[in-house]
């Protein structure tokens, strides 16, 4: 049987080549910078193109969540979850609706972050900017987290031996770092072109060579046919995406993700208009049809190449019932996130000879493409929050514009060692907390999501008030925080029946926002009345 | 025109990738039930549909209301 090593270094020299080119690209940014500015480096000078602005902001919002989580849940739960592609073209109108505005008042008072529009917006320059950075860094650093431990991941499938988690890990982070502390929103916006290209193939192939390993589309669906049950209907094999939770979970996760921070600044840098709405089209069109007809089918296929259930046609479960994956693909909870490496490793090499071992690396080059590309526009915006939003208006005000963008370069490395230190303290804890990357992801956009009352009131209502949305936000905050894993880490079972009846109604970043809408909704009412 | 497209997209989330689903989901626990349709699994079929339906309110969008200047 052919295998990923049996092609001697042709994998390592095609991520190698690749490496180095991503490199060669935040050195470049960083020639072409204009000044040592915060505006340039964060924003790159406001002036991206349709090309750049639609591929880094694809690039930002497909991660490795898309590439592994993705196909990952689908061999979990069944066809059911490939339904969340539709959360997509959601995401593209609000590249328009909401992009275009924050772009055009940004540019007109010379924003940087999301927390300069809502502070001075809502007159609360010290509360509310702490407050939507807070969001901003609930966000970006969960979603570091899951790519960095994507690269172990892949480096685990790729590379077997020991430590090749920590060294898959430790590369990606180390990359990544390197560019985005030399180039700023420049190099990290090339890089991205080259990364969202990449990805977009990638998730189109991987599609592709699922079907493919299994006979082409009339073989593949004649086998999904004769899958569980359970695999091929609502709420899926382990019950959880009732339609209720699908449909709240695809609605908010798409608006949380773009009104995220990175995705923020990244409308800001665009040059005009046009660039936007441009972006939204694309954006709808070709993403939702790599999710459907790409990574969405590599579940499937899995499901079919490594059953989920045994020879009896039990499922395989641990002592508490949940389910596993099939041996083969892994032990654990959180390994369903690897079918997609295995499916490729295994089967294309076979399948299609040496041509199948470089088309196996190319998608897996796209996987680490899609981890990079989310971690470097996640970190850049984390540096902006911290830098701009923090270190600027309440540590040090008088700093010159190199010293600021020295210390968001500073940043930028020491998010990057800590995140790196969280994901493997956590795959060698015994019960690893991170868990599957989808859980891990909605969890951040839940957080993100919390600004969506005040970004809606703010571009289209102007209704609220400052102490609707503070305790609005604090009010979302908290109830996510209450529905999440950290809640029980903290206070143990407490309200725990409650709480987990919540949790299989809607999707948690649903329950924040209904609080959140309702304190902002009736607080600004109450002020308005007192006027 | 407008407040129909809009309409039109939230009604495609809502039945694609929301409650609508319990009207084609196919019951796991009756041995009789059809899981796919045209050869693909019904649920998969539903999904496409309405993304059809969402692409398509989009582009009427694009051409129609979106401006292209400031």
């Amino acid at each position: 049987m052919n295998s990923l090593g049996e092609l001697g270094n042709v994998p390592h020299v095609i991520l190698g080549l690749y490496l180095l080119l991503l490199l060669a690209l935040g050195i470049l940014g960083y020639r072409r910078r204009q000044g040592e500015s915060e505006e340039d480096y964060y924003l790159a000078g406001r002036g991206q193109g349709w090309v750049v602005s639609s591929l880094t902001i694809m690039a930002t919002f497909f991660s490795s969540f898309a590439l592994l989580g993705a196909p990952g849940m689908v061999y979990r739960d069944g066809v059911v979850f490939a339904l969340f592609s539709l959360n997509v073209p959601v995401a593209g109108v609000a590249i328009y609706l909401l992009g275009s505005r924050i772009r055009r008042i940004g540019r007109d008072k010379g924003y940087l972050t999301p927390a300069d529009m809502i502070a001075d917006h809502y007159d609360s320059p010290a509360a509310l900017r702490l407050l939507v950075a807070l969001v901003g860094l609930l966000y970006a650093v969960p979603y570091v987290v899951i790519q960095i431990q994507a690269g172990g991941i892949l480096s685990q499938q790729l590379f077997p031996g020991t430590d090749a988690f920590e060294i898959g890990a430790c590369l990606l982070a180390a990359i990544t770092m390197v560019y985005v502390v030399v180039g700023g929103m420049r190099s990290v916006a090339w890089t991205d072109v080259l990364q969202g290209g990449l990805l977009v193939g990638g998730m189109l192939l991987a599609g592709i060579a699922a079907v493919g390993v299994l006979g082409g589309p009339g073989p593949f669906f004649e086998a999904v046919a004769k899958l569980p049950p359970k695999s091929l209907s609502a709420p899926g094999t382990t019950g959880r995406w009732t339609p209720e939770l699908l449909f709240t979970a695809s609605l908010f996760a798409s608006l949380g993700s773009m009104i995220q921070p990175a995705q923020w600044m990244r409308f800001y840098a665009a040059r005009s208009n046009e660039v936007l709405r441009r972006s939204a089209l694309i954006f709808a069109a070709v993403l939702t049809l790599c999710f459907f007809f790409g990574v969405m089918l590599v579940g499937l296929g899995g499901q079919v190449l490594y059953p989920l259930v045994d020879d009896a046609g039990e499922y395989r479960t641990t002592d508490t019932g949940a389910v596993l994956p099939h041996p083969d693909v892994g032990a654990t909870l959180g390994e369903f996130d690897q079918i997609l490496v295995v499916v490729l490793k295994n089967h294309l090499p076979e399948l299609m000879g040496p041509a199948g071992v470089i088309l196996a690396t190319l998608v897996l080059v796209a996987i680490m493409a899609a981890a990079m590309s989310t971690a470097d526009s996640n970190l850049h915006a984390l540096s902006a929050l911290i830098t701009h939003d923090v270190y600027d208006q309440f540590v040090r005000p008088q700093g010159s514009q190199r010293e600021r963008t020295w210390v968001g370069r500073a940043l930028i490395a020491a998010v990057t060692v800590l995140a790196l230190i969280l994901v493997i303290v956590a795959r060698r804890s015994d019960s690893n907390p991170l868990g599957m990357i989808v859980i891990l992801g909605l969890l951040a956009i839940a957080f993100s999501t919390q600004l969506l009352p005040m970004t809606v009131d703010m571009l289209f209502l102007q209704r609220g008030t400052r102490e609707g949305a503070i305790v609005g936000l604090i009010t979302g905050l908290a109830t996510i925080f209450l529905l999440s894993p950290f809640w029980s880490m903290v206070a143990g079972d407490a309200f725990g029946g409650v709480l987990g009846s919540m949790k299989k109604m809607i999707d948690i970043g649903a329950w924040g926002l209904l609080f959140n809408v309702l304190v902002f909704a009736a607080l600004s009412w109450w002020a308005r009345l007192r006027q | 025109m407008k407040i129909f497209l809009i309409a039109l997209f939230l009604l495609a989330i809502t039945l694609g990738a929301g409650p609508g689903i319990h009207l084609v989901n196919p019951d796991p626990t009756d041995p009789g039930a059809s899981f796919t349709t045209f050869g693909l699994p019904t649920i998969y079929v539903w999904g496409l549909l309405w993304y059809v339906v969402q692409f398509s309110v989009i582009l009427v969008a694009y051409f129609r209301y979106w401006k292209t200047d400031e």
